[in-house]
């Protein structure tokens, strides 16, 4: 457990400015809703019904229905999550990696401790780590929506978003993490993990401007759950299976990788 | 010249795989131009009829939404925050590569000022940046030349690539200050995502934010392709504050680089 108090210790600064970053997303974008409902929003999400789903991806609203509480809450919820993807990636990747970077592996591998227990008690701590960053997201919400929208608090959905977040936070950590335990060399790991990050972001865009790609829909984590499904207080079943098994799988595969293969020191 | 002589043929790889990353952008997303321009022709008259307020509000140009250029400018956004991407890793990467290898007494011996060292490098990053925009916008002029259905607006095409420049310049001096600033430059892919995510993640939530002093903070909004479109010129205040920012960045980098005490190890 001394490597997993370390673990924290080195996040925790980090950790403070996301923690700070999340509370300043989601108080000044909840705090904007009497303005942004008072200013007709109602006329515009009216016309928006009726156009193209090309047009409407234009405005970066792709499909979020913005005419209730919890549709405007969920365009929040969208724009955490692609912070928190960040996170969870940054954290996959380096957590294990940086001792190889920052020349401590030696010190950490001749301590009586296997590797493999290393590598889980790491994959804990990041795991951890995305905890705070939902729990943050999750409480922050909470309680900024108690005093916006007081009639309707919108628990549940809030609790589908917010699990639904988890998932995908986890789904990208741990593919970042096998990457690391993987790859030898943690310079081309996290590039690998950014490349991943981009791509399944910019398949998401053509999704929202372009018909009939829903085959794409597995190859884009930000996709899995929708948020009017999220507000329809339902998860999709088969992506919570996948992400669930690909994150088992990952993990799997790095605790068979991480204990066998040659150290760059 | 031997520094960014070395500097330069390092990147080369990578920079190759970036341009292949965009050919694929503007290739897939401008091969649907077509398709987008057929159900949006339906939709003309519908917007014909809307109040020309609300178009302005809403960033509407009917005479330009309609046109390859306006297609263009969509995905300009996502290819801005590729570029950027990579702007910034050029700078950490190449600037930081010392400070993060822990060998800065290597170059810092050789019989070379500072100075020469920052400038050779600075240059190597530009290079690379140079060679990027030059090929984007060759393929970008390409491809709207196959599926425009009108002829181009020159004019406002120059600007809008000339935008993707100034934005790559601009992050390329975030990263190289930020490198000279960091006394340990952790992960060049982790600094990077969370720079530019952060101000990428801003630039969406202005949809529900809508506060105009975020824009000054907020480079994906300096140069607004609205406005753009309608008056064929960059907003004076918003290039202003892109001079201050690359201004205070790469001479900021240059002072403290020339005279701080750098840790051999």
């Amino acid at each position: 457990m001394n490597l997993y108090r370390q673990e924290m210790k080195s996040y925790f600064k980090t950790m403070v400015f996301w923690i700070l970053g999340i509370i300043f997303m989601v108080g000044a974008g909840i705090g904007k809703y009497e303005a942004f409902a008072a200013g007709g929003s109602q006329d515009i999400s009216v016309i928006m019904k009726s156009l193209p789903k090309a047009f409407i991806a234009i405005f970066g609203l792709a499909g979020i229905p913005i005419d209730s509480f919890g549709g405007f809450y969920g365009m929040i919820y969208a724009y955490v999550t692609i912070m928190g993807a960040v996170f969870a990636i940054m954290i996959g990747s380096g957590i294990l990696a940086k001792e190889e970077r920052d020349k401590t592996a030696e010190f950490l591998m001749v301590k009586p401790i296997t590797r493999s227990k290393i590598l889980l008690i790491k994959l804990l701590a990041a795991s951890t780590l995305v905890l705070i960053f939902v729990a943050v997201t999750w409480g922050t919400s909470a309680a900024i929506i108690i005093k916006v929208s007081p009639d309707n608090p919108i628990t549940n959905e809030l609790a589908y978003m917010m699990v639904a977040m988890f998932f995908i936070m986890m789904f990208y950590l741990t593919i970042a993490f096998f990457m690391a335990a993987f790859l030898k060399d943690a310079k081309k790991s996290s590039q690998l993990s950014l490349t991943i990050m981009l791509t399944s972001y910019m398949l998401g865009v053509l999704m929202g401007i372009v018909d009939n790609t829903d085959f794409l829909r597995i190859l884009v984590p930000f996709q899995y759950f929708r948020v009017t499904e999220l507000l329809d207080q339902t998860l999709n079943p088969f992506f919570l299976g996948f992400t669930t098994v690909v994150s088992v799988a990952a993990i799997v595969a790095s605790a068979y990788y991480y204990p066998k293969r040659d150290l760059m020191i | 010249m031997s520094v960014f002589r070395f500097e330069f043929k390092q990147s080369i790889r990578s920079t190759l795989s970036w341009c292949l990353g965009l050919t694929l952008i503007v290739l897939i997303f401008m091969f649907f131009y077509p398709v987008y321009a057929n159900d949006i022709e339906t939709m003309k008259p519908l917007f014909e009829k809307l109040p020309v307020i609300l178009l302005k509000s809403l960033g509407v140009n009917i005479e330009t939404l309609f046109t390859a250029l306006g297609f263009y400018t969509f995905i300009l956004l996502y290819i801005q925050l590729i570029t950027s991407i990579q702007a910034i890793m050029l700078g950490l990467g190449i600037v930081g590569k010392e400070v993060r290898l822990k060998m800065s007494d290597f170059i810092l011996t050789k019989p070379m000022t500072r100075a020469n060292i920052l400038i050779q490098k600075s240059l190597a990053v530009f290079a690379h940046i140079g060679i990027t925009w030059v090929y984007l916008t060759t393929i970008s002029y390409v491809m709207l030349q196959v599926v425009k259905t009108e002829a181009l607006n020159v004019p406002a095409f120059v600007l809008f690539v000339l935008s993707t420049l100034l934005l790559q310049i601009l992050f390329a001096g975030l990263g190289i200050v930020i490198a000279v600033l960091l006394r340990k430059l952790k992960s060049v892919v982790g600094v990077a995502m969370s720079v530019v995510f952060s101000l990428f993640v801003m630039n969406l939530m202005q949809a529900i934010l809508d506060e105009p002093w975020l824009r000054y903070l907020s480079p994906f909004q300096w140069f607004d392709k609205t406005y753009i479109f309608y008056n064929t010129a960059y907003e004076w205040p918003m290039v202003g504050m892109w001079v201050l920012v690359t201004g205070v960045s790469l001479v900021g980098a240059y002072v403290v680089f020339t005279r701080k005490d750098i840790h051999a190890v």
